[in-house]
């Protein structure tokens, strides 16, 4: 039933990488986003995440993307949203993590804002 | 005869007599009665009774929560607290809890995340550290405070749970609450008027992401209902269709109070339209915990007993309720008891 998750590293350079995740995050997909952004992240501690093919995110999924942002900041980068779904932006607002991860309405805007 | 402990209706007992008399009708009332104290005080022990109770095998976390939440329905003269959870032999994550203490009356609803076993635990965790936090005297910040801590002890921020912790005062109708990450309470007052109570959010549980918490208050008017639910009511889809939905829910609770049925009655055909609207099949943890306050006074209890849908004393005992539905119940017909 559970529509496939697909991820994609886009691009990389010094310090920051885009992901690109299409498809649904869930209890069963959520395990290979935190692990490929987890994974990325060592090399490159601002991640992107190009959210715009997510279909569905429910709170395995959610959990993964404060998890990533957690591994970011210690890493000293941060997690960056782009595109995220209406899904995900009611989950931000739901529970305050507005504040806590920056989020972009585009890739382009969110490469703009995160490239030094 | 209705089987009750307290308000919560433990099931039906038939008695046959061949006297027909207020005399039998009495001895039956205290028979039913004598047989319900001992049922609850197996409760705890007893595993034929818990395999006489269940109509479907528990999961682990079914087991594990349902052992820690406090009955389903509750009334006195200030209150009437009812809850419904389901798919009641397969919860994964979902609690609540009331307590009273005086005066005040305390509710709780928590949404860990995920639905595996993992959920269950971390759903268990988190109530009893709110719990024992509580009854060491922590204000509504200091309980959720406690929850994060013990759940960043125990899985260093890799789970978390969401949640309303409330605390109504029954003297002045006062509800405080504090929102962590969950969807904000309703209020229903008589049947024109619904309100969501809006409060600014604190993070999830767990999460450590530093977002402050805010205590918000609303004076509420004697036969108030305030709604504590969880996303599996109003959000869950269906294949190809639209979510529930947060209007349909209180529709659907305001109607049947217009009606007249009582609360556990209420949340009893909920949960059967909520499954009706999912094809019969819960993919998420669907949790109400309905809260009407009736007003200060304990001791009269005339419209708590309606609000339950219980005998009142000396009545004739009523028919137990009677509704035919396409889907297997998780609990017997005209019960509210846990699984």
């Amino acid at each position: 039933m559970s529509d496939q998750l697909r991820l994609e590293q886009t691009e990389s350079r010094e310090g920051l990488a885009v992901v690109t995740a299409a498809g649904e995050l869930d209890l069963l997909t959520a395990p290979e986003l935190y692990q490929l952004g987890a994974g990325t992240i060592e090399e490159h501690p601002t991640l992107i995440l190009e959210m715009s093919g997510v279909t569905f995110c429910d709170s395995s999924g959610f959990n993964a993307l404060l998890r990533l942002r957690r591994r970011a900041l210690d890493a000293g980068g941060q997690l960056v949203l782009a595109a995220p779904p209406d899904q995900v932006q009611r989950l931000l607002a739901l529970t305050g993590a507005e504040g806590a991860i920056p989020v972009h309405p585009t890739l382009a805007q969110a490469r703009a804002a995160h490239s030094n | 005869m209705p089987l009750l402990d307290g308000t919560e209706r433990l099931g039906v007992l038939r008695v046959t007599s061949v006297h027909d008399d207020e005399r039998a009708r009495e001895d039956m009332t205290r028979l039913g009665a004598l047989l319900s104290l001992i049922i609850v005080g197996h409760r705890t022990s007893s595993d034929a009774l818990a395999r006489l109770v269940r109509t479907e095998p528990l999961n682990i976390a079914a087991e594990m929560q349902w052992s820690i939440m406090p009955p389903r329905t509750y009334a006195d003269g200030r209150v009437v607290i009812s809850a419904s959870l389901e798919p009641a032999h397969r919860i994964s994550g979902d609690v609540f809890e009331y307590a009273i203490d005086g005066p005040l009356v305390h509710l709780t609803i928590l949404d860990a995340m995920g639905h595996d076993t993992a959920a269950g635990l971390c759903g268990v965790l988190a109530l009893s550290a709110c719990r024992r936090a509580r009854r060491q005297g922590a204000d509504l910040i200091g309980k959720t405070e406690a929850v994060e801590a013990e759940l960043i002890a125990q899985y260093d921020h890799t789970r978390y749970v969401t949640g309303i912790v409330a605390t109504l005062d029954t003297r002045t109708g006062v509800l405080s609450w504090i929102n962590r990450g969950h969807l904000p309470p309703v209020v229903i007052r008589g049947n024109r008027w619904t309100s969501r109570l809006n409060c600014p959010p604190s993070h999830p549980m767990g999460t450590d992401l530093g977002v402050p918490g805010t205590v918000c208050r609303e004076q509420l008017e004697p036969g108030d209902r305030i709604v504590l639910y969880t996303d599996g009511i109003t959000e869950a889809r269906r294949p190809g269709g639209g979510e529930f939905g947060l209007d349909r829910f209180t529709d659907f609770l305001i109607r049947h109070h217009a009606d007249g049925l009582s609360v556990p009655e209420t949340l009893r055909r909920l949960t059967h339209a909520i499954l009706d609207y999912h094809d019969g099949r819960l993919q998420d943890d669907a949790t109400v915990l309905l809260c009407e306050w009736l007003g200060p006074s304990v001791a009269d209890t005339r419209e708590a007993t309606v609000a339950t849908g219980l005998p009142e004393a000396g009545e004739r005992p009523h028919r137990p309720p009677r509704e035919s539905t396409r889907h297997e119940r998780s609990t017997a017909p005209g019960t509210d008891r846990k699984p």
